[in-house]
């Protein structure tokens, strides 16, 4: 986020709105500066004469008034039109960085940019109006006595630095009173969790003696917070009361002399503290902006446009998939290494071996999820290597995942042009009599909180999703374990009879179904497993 | 956890603090009144005027500003010391009440529930007396000007509580909404890009993209809305601020004119004014925070309730355990029944049975720290009387043993010096003299419960010789022996066996010579 950017998004509005405070600025100061007259008037006991200026100053600040919501309003129509554009770049930044997770990607898309706006966008606007306010200000207290306006900017700036000096004394009592609740908690902690045991031997008196101690220890360092709060507070509120005081005499002074005019005596002690709370605001807002520093940063490098692959269709060139000598290193030193092996196009290959064997890790090297930490996986042609996307590689995970929408959507991933072929795909994957029973059928909408679905149902839309995209190589892991074995014979068989190449991994198939397949891989405990043609 | 108490904890320093906040209160409007006059005197040239006002003036806003600070520390001291008394009560409670309680929520309740309580109810109340003065004597200070300004800005100031009240649903509405959306944005994130890979797979991204934007869309369009009635509020607001100034200022400079009231009301009447508005709004404010505290509060009180343990009547050491008709309901609708069982004086048994079967479910039953929900554990003394058993007299030794901050020794003798000369005897009841040598202070080491300094096995031999110490005449092991190599059990298991205490031992794996040294087993199915 930054103001180049909040300008491009509308230009026109972006320029409306600063005019608007601007000319909003001006009119305030032109408001309190009109009470001048109206008191001069008012001296002289011309009572006509103060109600017009009265008025003619209340009327002008209700144009301020309009002027600056006005502004606010405009101003947020351009941060949430700003913060669509940003969400559009970081969602297509998420989905080309594969972040999945859940927690992360709300935090990108939400509450960071929340974050943002309340401490990036909206200070942005006060700093500019508190700053015109502040300038106006003090250029008519100069108009009114160069003396006045001198005294109001020491008296600010001291009125500043005076927390400063407290600041270390305050944040160490505060650091004090989190570091003895930190103790408080680690005791209750510690006894709390016997407290059967202690009960049972009556051990009352240490437990209670020792959670006191802690407690003690927790009252005194809160009671010197509070001392230390109230010297700091008092401190600065009796330096605002001597500025004002010494305000006060000046202005009397100065019209004693002749120096200025008599409306100015009151209208000074609120110009003055216009500019002292101005800038307070302007100090603190302007902490703010830079305290999103680091996050804006972290936001402008997801805003950064990224390329999005298009469907190359690579895997119908691939003619074999090579594995040679590979394997993977844990960090916990466990290791696992695989055979050499071979697929080639078109085979039904089952892939069998106990849990811990690593099938399920073979997999996820295959599609590039796991970088092996020794040799090499290839997919080639005639002509050798092929760089394919791992994203064009079909897999079936045992436990896929639905998203809002029909069950055709679901299927078609919500590609309309496939809607024809899904309807078969649902009949291929045994699904059609599940839907019959819906009436909606296949438009019937996934369900994701109240799970209207089985799991083998949701297995089969998934396979199904699968096939009608044809993707040439198939990888599935465990993608018919919640399929009753009458219909996962069904779904086999018509898999099968395709031609497409099935790597699968699964559990008690019969014999019946194990036969179907091409050949078997078995991988076995630790080193090297056989693979072991049928 | 109320009121009173917080009265009762220094009634002095209460009524200091209520009495010092008054005059806070005075010295604010005080000071405007003194103000008044400093600008007559301005007008009128009158230098000796205007230097005296000028510093009252600077001594009312002194007492006003500065006192506010120091009453807000006396609060401060008392609610600490209020709090102090209260957590002492809370412990006291959770010990004598037998029940289970989780350490989050006893560390929540002794240290955010307490702050919670004192962020919104004792750090309003002090605004209650300050506030209420300030609304009373800007009262007083315009009556003694003028009645009728004192009639028009109290006409006003009701037009201006009531006039903000007709866009305020509008902005509830907004709020509402603008949560609402958030919540369906996260739930749609959360179901579209947890499938992530998936779309990836399919070449579906431009269909995440509309649907992110089309959420996103709602969101924004909130957060517009939102503004639009926050706006529509401070317009509102401001409007009423700015007739309630042009009519007070009129009627103020309308009587000056005549020469009713002096000239310098024209800078305090409209403050007086504000002062009654802010004094009366943050008095309701202080009182609605304070109401939303009054269910936390009664919780809290509820668990301060001082717990007088009845002696029970007489106990005696148990010599035999019956249950019967045990069973036990889970809230999750599983239930486990267990068989009558009797334990008879000085027997060894071995309590084996599936995962799940309830063996240490029982052990609990018979401490007593579950209650069952049918059926009872019934101990009887060497005569055969039913009685109430001394606990200590009970030895149990969980899966996962309890230690506590203190030595070694501390821990053997749960912090009773009357048993410090056995110490070393039970030390080598239990095989645990070997591993005392290895610390440099021996059995006064200090136990570190944050970095473990000691092993699994040694966490069991303390507890062992915890039970031991306390002469219990029946000892629940519950895997006692599992962080322990073969060699050392076997060793241990020997010395108990020899034992004239009663001992019932939840194990796994034991083999066939563990098995023998036992009496009898006895076997829980799962039903």
């Amino acid at each position: 986020m930054n103001i180049k950017g909040f300008y491009e998004i509308h230009r026109g509005r972006f320029i409306l709105v600063f005019a608007m405070v601007t000319i909003g600025m001006a009119i305030n100061a032109s408001t309190q500066y009109l009470m001048t007259p109206a008191y001069n008037n008012l001296k002289n006991l011309n009572f006509s004469g103060f109600l017009f200026f009265l008025i003619l100053s209340q009327v002008l600040d209700l144009m301020r008034l309009l002027l600056i919501s006005g502004s606010d309003y405009l101003f947020s129509q351009q941060t949430q039109n700003y913060l669509h554009k940003i969400r559009i770049k970081i969602s297509r930044f998420i989905f080309k960085n594969n972040i999945t997770e859940t927690a992360k990607v709300q935090n990108d898309l939400n509450a960071n940019l929340d974050q943002l706006t309340k401490n990036y966008a909206t200070p942005l606007k006060n700093v500019y109006m508190y700053a015109l306010d502040v300038i106006l200000s003090i250029i008519i207290l100069f108009y009114f006595n160069w003396i006045l306006a001198i005294l109001t900017l020491i008296l600010t700036i001291i009125s500043l630095v005076l927390p400063k000096l407290f600041e270390n004394m305050t944040s160490k009592a505060t650091i004090q009173v989190t570091e003895k609740n930190k103790s408080l908690l680690n005791s209750i902690a510690k006894w709390i969790n016997g407290l059967d045991e202690l009960r049972r031997y009556a051990s009352f008196d240490i437990f209670n003696s020792s959670l006191n101690q802690s407690t003690t220890a927790y009252k005194k360092a809160a009671i010197k917070q509070g001392q230390t709060v109230a010297i700091a507070d008092v401190v600065s509120a009796g330096f605002n009361t001597f500025g004002q005081v010494i305000l006060m005499l000046l202005c009397g002074y100065l019209y004693f002399q002749g120096q200025i005019v008599f409306g100015a005596v009151m209208t000074t002690i609120a110009f003055s503290s216009t500019v002292m709370n101005g800038i307070t605001y302007l100090v603190s807002e302007w902490n703010l902006i830079k305290s999103t520093k680091e996050l804006n940063q972290k936001i402008s490098a997801m805003e950064k446009p990224v390329q999005i692959a298009k469907n190359q269709h690579g895997d119908q060139n691939i003619a074999e998939l090579k594995i040679e000598n590979l394997g993977l290193h844990f960090p916990n030193g466990e290791k696992i290494t695989y055979p050499d092996l071979e697929v080639k196009k078109g085979e039904k290959v089952l892939l069998l071996g106990d849990s811990g064997t690593g099938k399920s890790t073979l997999f996820k090297l295959i599609l590039g999820k796991l970088k092996p930490t020794q040799g090499k996986i290839s997919f080639v042609d005639e002509q050798g290597d092929l760089n394919i996307n791992s994203d064009e590689i079909g897999y079936v995970a045992q436990d896929g995942i639905l998203f809002p929408g029909s069950i055709q959507d679901n299927i078609t991933m919500f590609d309309p042009k496939l809607n024809k072929l899904a309807e078969k795909a649902v009949q291929w994957v045994d699904l059609n009599k599940d839907i019959e029973k819906f009436s909606a059928g296949i438009r019937t909408a996934v369900d994701l909180d109240q799970d209207n679905l089985s799991g083998g149902q949701k297995q089969k839309i998934i396979l199904a999703r699968a096939l009608v995209y044809q993707t040439k190589w198939l990888f599935i892991d465990e993608g018919t374990s919640a399929i009753d074995s009458e219909a996962t014979k069904k779904v086999l068989k018509n898999l099968l009879k395709t031609d497409l190449t099935i790597v699968m991994i699964a559990h008690n198939f019969s014999n019946e179904l194990i036969n179907a397949f091409d050949r078997k891989i078995v991988l076995s405990n630790g080193q090297a497993g056989e693979t072991d043609e049928l | 956890m109320s009121f009173k108490g917080f009265i009762k904890t220094n009634y002095f320093r209460f009524i200091y603090i209520n009495v010092l906040s008054i005059l806070a209160g005075v010295g604010a409007i005080g000071g405007g009144y003194v103000q008044m006059y400093w600008l007559t005197y301005v007008k009128d040239h009158n230098w000796s005027g205007v230097l005296w006002t000028v510093l009252i003036l600077g001594i009312f806003y002194i007492f006003a500003q500065g006192l506010i600070y120091y009453i807000q520390y006396e609060v401060r001291v008392q609610e600490e010391e209020y709090n102090q008394k209260l957590r002492q009560k809370l412990f006291d409670h959770y010990f004598k009440d037998g029940k289970y309680h989780a350490i989050a929520d006893v560390q929540n309740r002794i240290t955010n529930d307490l702050n919670l309580v004192k962020d919104n109810y004792f750090e309003w109340y002090i605004i209650i007396p300050f506030y209420g003065t300030m609304f009373v004597a800007a009262l007083v200070a315009l009556i003694t000007v003028h009645w009728s300004l004192f009639v028009a800005s109290v006409i006003l100031d009701i037009f201006a509580y009531y006039v903000p009240k007709l866009v305020q649903k509008k902005m509830e509405r907004a709020t509402d909404n603008l949560s609402k959306q958030n919540k369906m944005y996260l739930n749609t994130l959360s179901q579209w890009f947890s499938g992530l890979e998936e779309i990836r797979r399919y070449f579906a991204g431009i269909k995440l993209f509309k649907v992110q934007e089309q959420a996103a869309d709602k969101v924004e369009q909130a957060h517009v809305k939102q503004t639009a009635a926050q706006q529509e509020m401070i317009i509102l607001n401001g409007v009423c601020n700015i007739v309630m100034q042009i009519i007070l200022m009129a009627m103020t400079a309308s009587l000056i004119t005549k020469g009713l009231i002096i000239f310098g009301a024209i800078m305090s009447v409209q403050n007086f004014a504000a002062n009654i508005s802010i004094g009366l709004r943050q008095m309701l404010q202080a009182i609605s925070y304070m109401k939303s505290s009054h269910n936390l509060m009664n919780n809290i009180s509820a668990d301060t309730f001082e717990i007088n343990v009845e002696k029970k009547h007489t106990t005696a050491a148990p010599a035999t355990i019956a249950t019967h008709d045990l069973a036990l309901d889970f809230p999750n609708g599983e239930s486990l029944r267990f068989p009558d069982l009797k334990i008879n004086q000085g027997e060894k048994i071995l309590l084996t049975g599936d995962s799940g079967a309830g063996k240490s479910t029982l052990f609990k039953l018979i401490l007593g720290s579950i209650k069952p929900s049918k059926g009872k554990v019934e101990f009887k003394d060497k005569k055969g009387n039913v009685v109430n058993p001394d606990m200590t007299k009970i030895g149990y030794i969980p899966q996962d043993p309890n230690l506590f901050p203190g030595t070694i020794k501390d821990n053997i003798t749960m912090f009773n010096d009357h048993l410090d000369q056995k110490v070393a005897q039970v030390i080598d009841e239990v095989n645990f003299a070997p591993d005392i040598a290895k610390f440099k202070d021996g059995v006064n080491e200090k136990l570190n419960l944050d970095n473990l300094n000691i092993s699994g096995g040694q966490r069991q031999k303390i507890v062992l010789a915890r039970a031991k110490i306390h002469d219990a005449d029946i000892i629940l092991i519950d895997e006692g022996t599992s962080a322990i190599d073969q060699k050392a059990t076997m060793n241990i298991l020997q010395k108990l066996v020899k034992e004239k205490a009663t001992i019932v031992f939840i194990a796994h794996n034991f083999n066939e010579g563990m098995r023998q040294l036992f009496d009898r087993e006895i076997h829980l199915v799962k039903e």
